[in-house]
């Protein structure tokens, strides 16, 4: 799944370790999102979302072959 | 916050369940053990139930540092990778045991075949027993 965090991140001048603190996660999980090493859960996808006040589907890309 | 104090009670557990196997110890171990069987728990119990204490105590002093250790300890992705590491742990452990348990069978260890094939039969059961009471939770 790939993501849009790091371009909203830095639209927003948001740091990873400010982003990580807002998402109550480790800076090097926001590292790992922004390199689409790791998906997130339901619940943090959500949490991302709303830092930048917008919903999961602008921010993560769902690709149907992944199915 | 949670998680510090949680942390505390842990080690508390620790140095009570210590003190009472050192109790335990003095007075039904016979003498020629006692001072092995002494320096074991303290080196285990004890030392880990103190050295624990002061850090958790430490940390609690320090609101920021201990939400930044829950944070650590807890997120999901450090559950994830927890949860993969110990599957693979556990994955090879088998494999171990189960090279062990044909070359000690070659070999003709039968003490140490029967071993370890008792300790597979008990991983298969287990495994059978927690698959099906998780399948049943979730």
């Amino acid at each position: 799944m790939k993501n849009r965090i790091q371009k909203l991140r830095k639209e927003n001048r948001i740091t990873q370790e400010e982003l990580a603190t807002r998402c109550k996660v480790t800076r090097q999980t926001i590292i790992s999102l922004e390199n689409g090493k790791y998906n997130p859960s339901i619940f943090l996808a959500q949490k991302i979302a709303k830092v930048f006040g917008l919903t999961i589907e602008q921010v993560f890309i769902f690709e149907e072959e992944e199915q | 916050m949670k998680y510090v104090k949680r942390q505390i009670l842990f080690f508390i557990g620790y140095l009570v369940i210590g003190a009472l196997l050192v109790v335990a110890v003095l007075l039904w171990s016979p003498a020629q053990q006692r001072e092995g069987i002494l320096t074991g728990i303290v080196s285990g119990f004890l030392v880990t139930g103190v050295g624990g204490l002061i850090l958790s105590t430490r940390l609690l002093k320090n609101p920021q540092k201990a939400e930044q250790a829950e944070i650590m300890k807890t997120e999901e992705r450090t559950q994830f990778l927890r949860m993969r590491t110990q599957s693979t742990v556990h994955s090879v452990t088998i494999m171990i045991v189960c090279a062990g348990t044909f070359v000690s069978l070659i070999c003709g260890y039968r003490d140490i075949t029967l071993t370890l094939s008792a300790l597979l039969i008990i991983e298969v059961i287990l495994y059978i027993c927690f698959g099906t009471y998780y399948a049943k939770k979730y």
